[in-house]
């Protein structure tokens, strides 16, 4: 199938800086797409070429089969975006931006309307300026929920809203997958990417480091294993493809690399294991790991 | 009892609020000290007599001394006191915009972007903010004041009246800081504030200006010589701070008892300020925010009409404020008549004079459509830097459509605006259909002028946006400094006047050269093709 997005070899300078250095991407239509990655690793820029804000140095940047840039606006019928940092107009109240936003998104529909209105508990008779973020926040995911956009670009839609309301954003989430559309969401709340998301990639200095179906990304590369053992675990550190070992109290947490479990596996059974919990990685663990790679990198940059 | 806890922290916050803001306080404070010794420099060129046939000519015409300070029999061939009779209503303007925007700065302001909180949940008292914003205002004054003092000293003018001279401009300020801290208190909004200070400051200039026209002008003709005698505003400049200034004279009578007058209202503006901090709560004014409508008209479900209903508070503001007071001005001219008007030879002189006023009235409101057009392009910064447009551009919105209707709307309401007012003007002169024409095609004229800096701002706009404020104020400044109104007055050659669209225009339409009216707006168009071209090619730039 043809992809909804498709990025290939993507760049972006900002002056010298050399902010997206090849970035590929490709979102299947219907499916909830998770973008995640550090402060900085280019997620918000990625976002705002697909979107037609900002053109590529480099490399091409497609939605619905068009270019991101000279298309923008035929492209724009179809997609509707929340900005991780909602600014509105002030002086104009909630509901009035709503109205404005569904309108250029192609005609408001009534029911949907006030479905998502009532759904973010939401009053809009307010001023924007009134508005508090999460607030803000509802006013963008209202507009966007509510169109017939067929591709909805979320960039951290939730930083904002109380634990209620970012419940009721993943149901909504999953009514929009149900309809069959389609979500790019990118996102610091891991927990939210896991949960809602069917494929997820992984952005670090302006590249792709690590992308897939989330469940054969966590069972493809390591596993967390918390071991209590009769024998003290001298030299686990040194064997092959053991990562992280942390010594608590009364028991041993590490991770193993799944080709090598099975020398691992006999190293702690000569020990005498007394109890032994091996689980996939979370998303969690994936990102900090490619997280602290990057911050090692980057020290090590400054010390040389 | 007094609770000193209130204004506990307030030293912090003053050294915190010089650090922050030091580039800005000694950029004012040198432009001051450099424009008052240019000024007093450049008109220290003129003789005595010279002097003299100047005063003379620009009191004999009620309108024209709307924008002249009064000025004493002995004074008139002075420097010191001449220096104040031609530029006391452009200084009175620079110092209190100065405190409207700073003021407006460091206290509401501070409380709408929410840095207020911080500072308010830091142990400051509930009064620190503003107190300190208080002390900081009337030493950054206290220093305008001083560096216009310098300014007349190094001209070698007398000490003691230069030091009054630059403490009555300073006690305008203060009063101004004042007024702008109370209005920050009402209004929840930097807008709200600017206007509530704006409309004020207007009612201020016409109340002065119109205590000038109505002022009296004394002369006795001896051996068909003038002997000039004085020019004295009448008793309604005592109900505007701007008119106390003038009535200090101080290089002849000192009337110091006039600064008990700025110590009354700054004491009663500040005293209302403090008590309006006690009825409202940090970050909202004692105006409550009204609910509005739930839903959107049908209007502002478009593009254009969204834009024409973001802007129309501005709009409406500028279209009516222009046009009283081109009335205002015009009836002026009609009305009042003019001195000296039977005597041979002064009777022709100001009946040129008169005939010329109306056409230097409209390149005035030529010379203020920059200013809108600058607010306007710098809105529409605003909107791209922290504004609501990156949302917007994400629909069907495009960013060739935004801009254009943007660009379309500032340039039509440019001319309407400057149509306007000249017909307010024609109509309240009660002119002929013939003068009227006349008037307008001047206006056309003069549009051109003010045409090719807004073209010039939209490029700023496409080519360096964060700049786009920064250069087009010194643009603005520079073309209507070095333009047809102050280059002569300042001497200027013609080489550096030449810089300015408004030198390429003369007054009156007959004398305009429409070869270079046509290159006028031919450059305008060109610099708006630039400006539109480049912003649609350039990426989006949010300021983070």
């Amino acid at each position: 199938m043809e992809p909804i997005i498709h990025a290939q070899e993507l760049q972006k300078f900002y002056g010298k800086t050399h902010a997206l250095k090849g970035l590929y991407l490709a979102v299947k239509p219907g499916e909830v797409f998770g973008l995640i990655g550090p402060n900085g690793a280019g997620k918000t820029t990625t976002v705002r070429i697909l979107l037609g804000l900002l053109k590529a140095s480099g490399g091409t940047a497609e939605i619905f089969g068009m270019d991101a840039w000279q298309d923008a606006a035929t492209i724009h019928k179809r997609l509707a975006y929340v900005p991780d940092d909602v600014r509105l107009w002030g002086n104009l109240t909630g509901g009035e931006v709503i109205d404005f936003l569904l309108n250029l998104r192609g005609g408001i529909d009534e029911k949907r309307r006030s479905h998502y209105i009532d759904c973010f508990d939401f009053d809009p008779a307010k001023r924007c300026r009134a508005y508090s973020k999460g607030n803000r926040q509802k006013v963008a995911l209202i507009a966007a929920l509510a169109s017939k956009a067929e591709l909805l670009v979320l960039d951290e839609p939730t930083g904002g809203l109380d634990p209620l309301m970012a419940r009721r954003f993943q149901e909504t989430i999953q009514e929009i997958k149900n309809e069959g559309r389609t979500v790019l969401l990118s996102s610091h709340r891991l927990a939210d990417v896991e949960r809602l998301c069917d494929r997820v990639a992984i952005i670090s200095q302006g590249t792709i480091v690590e992308s897939g179906d989330l469940k054969t990304m966590r069972h493809m590369k390591r596993n967390v294993i918390r071991v209590r053992t009769r024998d003290p675990l001298d030299g686990l550190q040194k064997l092959n493809g053991v990562h992280d070992v942390i010594h608590t109290d009364d028991e041993v947490s590490f991770q193993a690399d799944n080709e090598e479990l099975e020398a691992i596996y006999s190293f702690l059974a000569a020990r005498g294991i007394l109890s032994l919990i091996s689980s996939p990685p979370t998303l969690e663990d994936l990102f900090m790991r490619h997280y602290e790679t990057r911050q090692e990198s980057t020290g090590a940059a400054e010390d040389g | 009892m007094v609770d000193w806890r209130g204004i506990r922290g307030t030293t912090a916050l003053l050294r915190h609020t010089l650090r922050t803001e030091r580039v800005r306080f000694f950029v004012w404070v040198l432009s001051f000290f450099v424009l008052m010794s240019v000024v007093t420099y450049v008109n220290g060129q003129f003789t005595a007599q010279e002097m003299k046939e100047l005063v003379i000519h620009s009191t004999g015409e009620p309108g024209m001394r709307m924008l002249v300070s009064p000025i004493t029999a002995e004074g008139a061939g002075e420097i010191s006191r001449f220096v104040f009779f031609r530029f006391s209503f452009v200084f009175s303007l620079l110092v209190v915009l100065m405190n409207i925007q700073i003021a407006n700065r460091l206290t509401r302001h501070e409380e709408e972007t929410r840095r207020a909180d911080l500072i308010a949940t830091s142990g400051a008292g509930r009064y620190a903010r503003l107190l300190s914003a208080l002390l900081v205002l009337v030493g950054l004054n206290f220093a305008v004041a001083l560096a216009m003092w310098g300014g007349l000293l190094i001209n070698g003018i007398e000490p003691f009246g230069s030091l009054i001279a630059g403490l009555s401009y300073g006690a305008l300020g203060v009063v101004f800081a004042a007024l702008t801290a109370c209005a920050a208190q009402l209004s929840s909004h930097v807008s709200g504030v600017a206007a509530i200070s704006g409309f004020t400051f207007a009612g201020v200039f016409l109340i002065n200006s119109l205590a000038g026209a109505r002022g009296t002008v004394e002369g006795e003709i001896v051996n068909d010589t003038l002997h000039f005698q004085g020019f004295e505003a009448s008793s309604l400049a005592y109900l505007s701070p701007m008119g106390w200034t003038q009535e200090i004279y101080p290089f002849d009578d000192r009337n110091l008892w006039i600064f008990l007058l700025f110590a009354a209202a700054f004491i009663v503006l500040t005293s209302a300020a403090f008590a309006l901090v006690d009825k409202r709560d940090v970050g909202a004014g004692v105006l409550r925010e009204r609910k509005g409508r739930e839903r959107s008209g049908p209007i502002s479900l478009r593009p254009l009409g969204l834009a024409l209903r973001l802007d129309r508070g501005v709009m409406l503001g500028w279209l009516f404020g222009t046009m009283f007071m081109a009335f205002v001005f015009g009836a002026a001219v009609g009305d009042l008549g003019v001195a000296f008007e039977d005597h041979a030879v002064f009777g022709e002189v100001f009946t040129e004079a008169a005939e010329q006023f109306p056409f230097m009235l409209i390149s005035v409101f030529a010379m203020a459509v920059p200013f809108y057009a600058r607010a306007a392009v710098l809105r529409m910064r605003r909107e791209e830097a922290t504004g609501p447009l990156e949302l917007g551009l994400s629909t069907t919105l495009s960013k060739a459509r935004w801009l254009t209707s943007k660009v379309l709307m500032l340039i039509a309401f440019s001319f309407l605006c400057l149509f306007a007012a000249t017909l307010s003007l024609g109509f309240a002169m009660e002119a002929s259909l013939g003068e009227i024409g006349e008037f307008l095609a001047a206006a056309a004229f003069q549009g051109g002028a003010a045409f090719v800096l807004t073209g010039l701002f939209l490029v700023f706009l496409a080519l360096v946006p964060r700049q786009t404020g920064a250069l087009s104020l010194a643009v603005i400044i520079l073309s209507i400094a070095v333009g047809s109104w102050f280059g002569p007055m300042l001497d200027l050659p013609q080489r550096v006047m030449d810089f300015s669209p408004f030198s390429h225009v003369a007054f009156e339409p007959e004398n305009a050269e429409p070869l270079r009216i046509a290159l006028l707006y031919g450059f305008g168009m060109t610099a708006c093709a630039i400006g539109i071209t480049g912003f649609l090619r350039r990426d989006f730039q949010p300021s983070r």
